[in-house]
């Protein structure tokens, strides 16, 4: 390191000075976990097409609703005699087979809002009754689980501070890749300080950047790349999240997007190539964690701020909806398909009613896959943490 | 507690109403232009706040039109996104007008259109060309215009929305997230306001009404009856609702994270009896004794453009303009590509990991001049050599030039501490080293 260099990290000390929120210890190893269960939440930002995922091809009235954008029976992978895969999925067919996949069908919740932005942060925040949707149930739940040492949940590929993520007295981490977060974490320096509100958050987040990014590259960097993703930006998250996943005290929970499912016109194009780029990169990221067991550990969810209409619009496309699919993958899940297939015939507005409350999965997560509290980290209802969804292995 | 009406009168330091200084004069500055250049604070100091608001609103254009010079006209029509983007960060650093290509960043991020998804840089760079012709006018005049805005109606699939077959997209957001907010409309009424603006499409890059396509039957939305697109963005700008979601989101972009609700009602029929003249509404925020408020001074978080042009403009520097781009696209803000309809979400969530960690990384190579930050004007020449080796002194100019409302008496004495102890006796770089510090703090990446 030069010497310009090294005095400029000096004087980086007082980006935060005085402001010693986080004491480093809190964050630094204490033990490690001796199963590290770990969480990867994959976001499908923009609505997901439920119905052209997994596709109720033996429904007339899929049909009837779809003249155009449906699926024909050769574009289809059956799972049985009602329902099969947009074919683009091709390869979670072995995973569904060997178990490994479960589709949890009609997820939503009450009342449906079919603004993106709302639904995103009634899905992020966990919370559907309260309007003040100010924090994550990750960051929440977290929070009262970081005494336990290691890093905090990272998300990859955000331009903003994630919602999911934050709680009262965090943000989690965030990052875009490895060689990024080449920054040396400044030695500490006494100085005044900063005023509280955000001048101080800032001051605290400069902190907790400086040592949370040299902590996950520390841990990072010593699990080799795994092989086999498809080149895709999808591949490339992921293909990371298996690093951060098997990371020594790394993030217990990695959360990550895939864009582009807002489609309004002209779908079949965009929803194809987008599944095809998640099936592949997923189905990556399943044999990877498999060659060593990791899979065991790991899950994988994947979900979309809402569904999409019943029945495509004029343009080839279709307009926001409301219930939908939800994908978990892994080797410690109960595989199939979970809850009843959408009705077509009782509709609301033209939309699917939900069945399964996206809460209770979430509840059923943190509980029996991460052994965290769920209690008090969703509303409503879901504020007991009882909610079982039968998603994983080995439980009730 | 200032009444709503204190709150929203001309800010005269004469009448009492506070000082004017360097603090002041840096934060209209920083607040209305992306910051001061150098000089600026100290001539606006003599000139008073009336005058000093008058300059920004119409600066000396000849001296505009010679900054102008050699950035040169952005676009052919295999222009790519980021050369448009490194073109605009550039204008930004140059230009001295509220209602210039700042305020163009505030209506980009409000009509937040995406390059990915229109693929045609001639329709970007004319919706460009459309905020900064009208974007200072009346946002009837405003809205009327963009939901004839090629690049919009192809980004939100309008180019297909036929009778018969409605696509809700557009007609979705004008409601949403254009004109009144979300909860103050129903399914129903994006039903039919989707209705009336079938026909509206794209040809050749241009708009163009098609008839045939047109639902000719009578629609009703928010209990009115209408037929086409115009009459329902008159309806929607006629909602109560209309001028409040907007000054809101004008008072979070120029003056606080947070507005008093009777400050916005009062500033929302004030703002429609003034005919929702855009020009009118950012003269009386920006000129306000609520701007000029200790609760007002320094609460925004700076978006990776305010700080990256922020400190170009106070360095004087002339930069490669691909490098401002590629900053700020690295801490999240790519201008033509927000992140989705919904623009940016700004405040405290520009400040994350990945991000901070790109705003250290651009201090470090603005502060040592490297990847050609400041490559026509080193900062070294900046400041008067004398003044240099002397930590003090050279503190005092570099705060006055980026943190012009200074740091707390613990802060700074804290600071100059470390500058003084600095383990160097080379004057050049020790001076980069004191830029790079004072660019990291936290009170610089607030405005």
């Amino acid at each position: 390191m030069n010497t310009n260099r090294r005095e400029f990290l000096q004087l980086s000390a007082l980006m935060g000075a005085g402001a010693m929120f986080m004491p480093s210890a809190l964050w630094s190893a204490a033990k490690a976990n001796e199963t590290q269960r770990r969480l990867v939440l994959l976001f499908l930002d923009g609505g997901n097409d439920g119905l052209n995922t997994v596709v109720p091809f033996a429904d007339d009235l899929y049909r009837k609703a779809r003249p155009k954008i449906g699926l024909p029976i050769d574009k289809i992978i059956a799972l049985n005699s009602t329902i099969g895969l947009n074919a683009q999925l091709s390869a979670w067919q072995s995973l569904f087979d060997d178990g490994k996949l479960s589709i949890l069908q009609g997820v939503g919740y009450d009342r449906p809002n079919l603004s993106h932005f709302t639904s995103r942060d009634i899905w992020h925040s966990g919370l559907r009754e309260s309007e003040e949707r100010t924090s994550g149930w990750v960051g929440r739940c977290f929070e009262g689980q970081r005494g336990a040492g290691g890093l905090p949940p990272v998300a990859m590929g955000t331009s903003e501070s994630p919602l999911l993520l934050k709680s009262q007295f965090s943000d989690g981490l965030t990052l875009t890749n490895l060689a990024k977060l080449r920054v040396e974490q400044p030695p500490e320096m006494p100085g005044g300080r900063l005023a509280s509100g955000p001048l101080a958050r800032i001051g605290k987040a400069s902190q907790m950047a400086y040592e949370t990014a040299a902590q996950l590259r520390a841990a990072a960097e010593k699990v080799p790349a795994g092989k086999g993703y498809p080149d895709t930006a999808l591949g490339d998250r992921l293909r990371l999240a298996a690093r951060l996943v098997r990371a020594e005290n790394g993030p217990p929970v990695c959360w990550t997007k895939l864009g582009g499912f807002d489609t309004h016109a002209l779908q079949a194009g965009t929803h194809s190539a987008l599944l095809r780029q998640l099936g592949d990169a997923t189905a990556a990221f399943q044999a990877d964690l498999a060659t060593d067991g990791t899979d065991e550990n790991t899950l994988l969810l994947v979900y979309s701020e809402f569904g999409r209409r019943v029945f495509e619009n004029g343009s080839g496309g279709t307009d926001h909806g409301t219930a939908g699919p939800m994908f978990a993958i892994g080797g410690g899940l109960k595989g199939g398909v979970h809850g009843a297939n959408p009705n077509l015939e009782n509709l609301q507005d033209g939309n699917l009613k939900m069945h399964t409350d996206f809460r209770s999965v979430f509840s059923e997560v943190l509980r029996d896959w991460m052994g965290w509290p769920s209690k008090n980290i969703f509303d409503g209802a879901f504020s007991k943490g009882d909610a079982q969804v039968g998603l994983i292995r080995g439980k009730a | 507690m200032l009444t709503p009406e204190e709150a929203l009168e001309p800010y005269a330091p004469e009448m009492g109403h506070g000082p004017w200084t360097t603090s002041q004069v840096g934060h209209l500055l920083s607040r209305a232009i992306g910051g001061a250049k150098p000089g600026q604070i100290e001539e606006l100091l003599k000139v008073g706040a009336a005058k000093a608001l008058d300059f920004v609103f119409e600066p000396d254009q000849e001296m505009l039109e010679a900054a102008w010079m050699g950035i040169g006209e952005p676009l052919s029509v295999d222009d790519d996104r980021s050369k448009l983007a490194a073109w605009w960060m550039m204008k930004m650093v140059q230009d001295d007008r509220v209602t210039g290509t700042r305020l163009a960043l505030f209506w980009h991020s409000h009509f937040a259109t995406t390059w990915s998804k229109v693929a045609d840089s001639e329709k970007m760079y004319r919706q460009h060309l459309l905020f900064l012709e009208k974007g200072s006018g009346s946002f009837e005049d405003l809205l009327l215009a963009m939901a004839k805005d090629p690049a919009l109606l192809v980004f939100l699939d309008n180019d297909s929305n036929r009778k018969g077959i409605p696509n809700e997209n557009l007609a979705r957001e004008l409601m949403e997230l254009f004109a009144l907010g979300e909860g103050h409309y129903s399914e129903r009424d994006v039903q039919e306001a989707a209705r009336a603006l079938t026909g509206r499409t794209v040809d050749k890059g241009r708009y163009r009404f098609v008839d045939l396509h047109h639902d000719e039957q009578a629609k009703t939305v928010l209990n009115t009856t209408l037929h086409d697109g115009d009459d329902l963005v008159r309806t929607l700008v006629e909602q109560d609702e209309c001028p409040k979601f907007l000054a809101r989101k004008f008072w979070l972009f120029y003056v606080a994270p947070e507005i008093n609700d009777d400050v916005l009602d009062l500033l929302a029929s004030r703002w429609r009896e003034n005919y929702l003249d855009i020009n009118w509404l950012l003269q009386t925020i920006l000129g306000s004794r609520a701007f000029y408020a200790p609760t007002s001074m320094g609460s925004l978080v700076k978006s990776p453009v305010d700080y990256v042009i922020g400190a170009m403009r106070a360095l004087g520097g002339r930069p490669d303009p691909r490098e401002l781009e590629r900053s700020i696209a690295g801490m999240g803000q790519s201008l033509f590509e927000p992140p989705g309809v919904q623009g940016w979400k700004g405040g405290e969530a520009w400040i994350h990991t990945a991000s901070w960690i790109e705003r250290t990384r651009f201090a470090a190579d603005v502060s040592a001049g490297s990847r050609d930050m400041l490559r026509k004007a080193p900062m070294t020449n900046l400041f008067p050599m004398r003044r240099r080796r002397v930590a003090r002194t050279a503190l005092e100019d570099l705060l006055r030039a980026l943190v012009p409302s200074g740091l707390s008496a613990e802060r700074h004495r804290a600071l100059l501490v470390t500058l003084e102890n600095l383990p160097t006796d080379n004057d050049a770089r020790r001076f980069q080293s004191m830029a790079y510090a004072v660019l990291c703090l936290p009170e610089y990446h607030m405005s």
